[in-house]
């Protein structure tokens, strides 16, 4: 599998304030990455750094497995923040300027990008007179001139109603089937980016905490029972001799059973038997977002 | 250089409103000034008395005005650092072209639509000044020195607008860029002028060095001597000065 990005301890320092922190990480060609963080955690500046608006403090970064940073950046297309139009312009106007930026001469490119994006209609209609929705997905047919191979989206889905939301998230599968491109989008509406992404990164407070694939992340938020016990470590060794589970200990003793979901009473009968008191059995299922507080410690398993 | 670049450039600039109605006011002015100086003399101003009046000369007295250097200070503000006040300058820099590349191609954008303020305001000047006063009736009129004023005059300006630019890049701010742009050509000569009385014992005098001196120095005919070649040096070096001093900055900087 093609390293599309991989960082290698790459820092940003703003003053004191380290941004992002010996941050070490890989994008697979095809994967459609999800960058996850609070507010200030640094993906924006992670992403910023990626398109070349921003020098790194330290670390190294490669491209396409390539150090021509520069170069390399001409496979990719950015969206960075809030969607970047020259407001008395055109849709059309707008993508020319960047049509001629990059020297390509079939001048049918405009068209049909801006049918791509469902924009077809409103192609003489001037930026400002946009909504959010159609400037994003106006800035997502700018970032496609010149048929990159990365897309990197900073909050695609920032600002816009539910029906924008599926817009731009249908339009980002399209392109990841039909175009095959590697996508790096981050945004909070982890929902949203659990629908679509197929890999993940978690940063936290300029640290990359995690990186997991869409089958981890089942595996770990699969559905299990959860079993609060008074003497957790002779009610594990009691679980392995008698059913020998898949299950996790947690660092507060509670004991996750992944698997004999179905036998919540014969296992309370097995522990109470044995005197172990059974303080809580509940069954349980984490989705993306509980799975990420859990990740930064905002909140437990 | 990268003439997709340039193409992308002049293909803004052909779409910009603000060149547009900036250059209408440039012609604006080359209209307006000829027929204010002779309702002026008209009306039996003093001060009006010892202006010499033919449409030659009439352009001297419009290059010691900094008509032009504003409207080319708004303009460059507008048209360079609009693109960080956008956002668009991320889209750029993100497609993964030299910052060099970018500052030069924004730079002879910006000096095309200063070129053509420039011709707007001198023609206008010159046709509504000899319609109004005759062309040339003190016979001062001669054609290299004519020539050369206009071509150092067009040199400075140019150098004039390698200075908006750094500012507008460094700034990065529409209302910024033109407060100090415009302070570039008002407050700073002025400010020069005031430092010549400090260093007066040494014999210095840095308002000299200015583009605005340049041109004050070239808005007479018949040309002072040495005056077509100061106006050369100082429109060289600050074209090249400024080219060093904003492409370093411009890449040494993150954009937001």
């Amino acid at each position: 599998m093609n390293d599309v990005v991989s960082t290698q301890e790459l820092c940003k320092a703003f003053g004191d304030h380290m941004a992002v922190d010996h941050v070490s990480m890989t994008i697979h060609q095809g994967d459609i990455y999800g960058l996850i963080g609070q507010n200030g955690a640094g993906k924006t500046t992670f992403m910023r750094m990626l398109c070349g608006l921003a020098a790194p403090t330290s670390g190294n970064m490669q491209l396409f497995g390539r150090k021509d940073l520069e170069a390399q950046r001409h496979k990719m297309g950015c969206t960075i923040e809030n969607p970047a139009l020259y407001p008395a312009m055109t849709a059309a106007e707008n993508m020319e300027v960047y049509r001629r930026l990059l020297g390509i001469q079939d001048t049918n490119l405009v068209p049909q990008l801006l049918e791509f994006v469902g924009l077809h209609n409103v192609a003489t209609k001037k930026a400002k007179d946009f909504s959010l929705g159609m400037k994003q997905r106006l800035m997502i047919a700018i970032a496609l001139i010149g048929s990159p191979e990365l897309l990197v989206l900073d909050e695609p889905m920032n600002g816009l109603d539910p029906f924008g939301i599926k817009e731009v998230r249908d339009l980002l599968l399209k392109l990841n089937r039909e175009k095959h491109l590697t996508i790096v989008v981050s945004s909070h509406i982890l929902d949203e980016l659990s629908k679509i992404a197929t890999r993940y990164g978690v940063i936290h407070n300029g640290k990359m905490v995690k990186e997991f694939s869409v089958e981890q992340l089942d595996a770990d938020c699969r559905h299990s029972l959860r079993l609060a016990v008074s003497e957790p470590e002779k009610a594990a060794a009691l679980l392995k001799q008698s059913y020998d589970p898949s299950m996790k200990q947690l660092p507060n003793g509670d004991i996750l059973l992944y698997d004999h979901l179905e036998q919540g009473a014969d296992i309370v009968h097995l522990m109470t038997s044995n005197h172990i008191a059974v303080n809580a059995l509940v069954p349980q299922e984490q989705n993306l977002e509980e799975y990420f507080m859990s990740l930064i410690g905002g909140a437990t398993a | 250089m990268n003439k997709n670049v340039i193409s992308s450039e002049f293909y803004k600039l052909k779409k910009s409103r603000p060149f547009w109605a900036l250059l209408i006011v440039s012609a604006f002015f080359g209209v307006f000034l000829p027929l204010a100086i002779q309702q002026g003399v008209a009306s039996g101003e003093a001060e009006m008395k010892d202006i010499a009046l033919s449409g030659i000369e009439i352009l001297n007295y419009a290059y010691s005005m900094p008509i032009l250097p504003l409207v080319a200070a708004v303009f460059v503000s507008i048209f360079v650092s609009g693109e960080f006040h956008y956002g668009t300058m991320k889209n750029y820099i993100s497609k993964g072209l030299p910052r060099a590349d970018i500052f030069i191609g924004k730079y002879l954008a910006c000096a095309a639509a200063v070129s053509a303020m420039f011709v707007a305001f001198n023609v206008s000047l010159l046709v509504s000044g000899t319609v109004l006063f005759g062309f040339d009736p003190h016979g001062v009129f001669v054609l290299s020195g004519f020539v050369g004023m206009l071509a150092v005059a067009w040199l400075l300006f140019m150098a004039y607008t390698a200075v908006f630019e750094v500012v507008a890049m460094h700034l990065r701010s529409n209302g910024g860029a033109i407060a100090v742009n415009i302070c570039t050509v008002t407050v700073f000569p002025t400010l020069l002028g005031a430092l010549d009385f400090l260093l007066r014992g040494l014999g210095v005098k840095p308002s000299k060095l200015w583009i605005s001196a340049g041109i004050s120095g070239i808005a007479k005919l018949p040309l002072p001597s040495g005056a077509l070649l100061t106006g050369v040096i100082l429109a060289v070096v600050y074209f090249i000065a400024m080219h060093f001093v904003g492409i370093a900055l411009f890449r040494k900087t993150d954009v937001k």
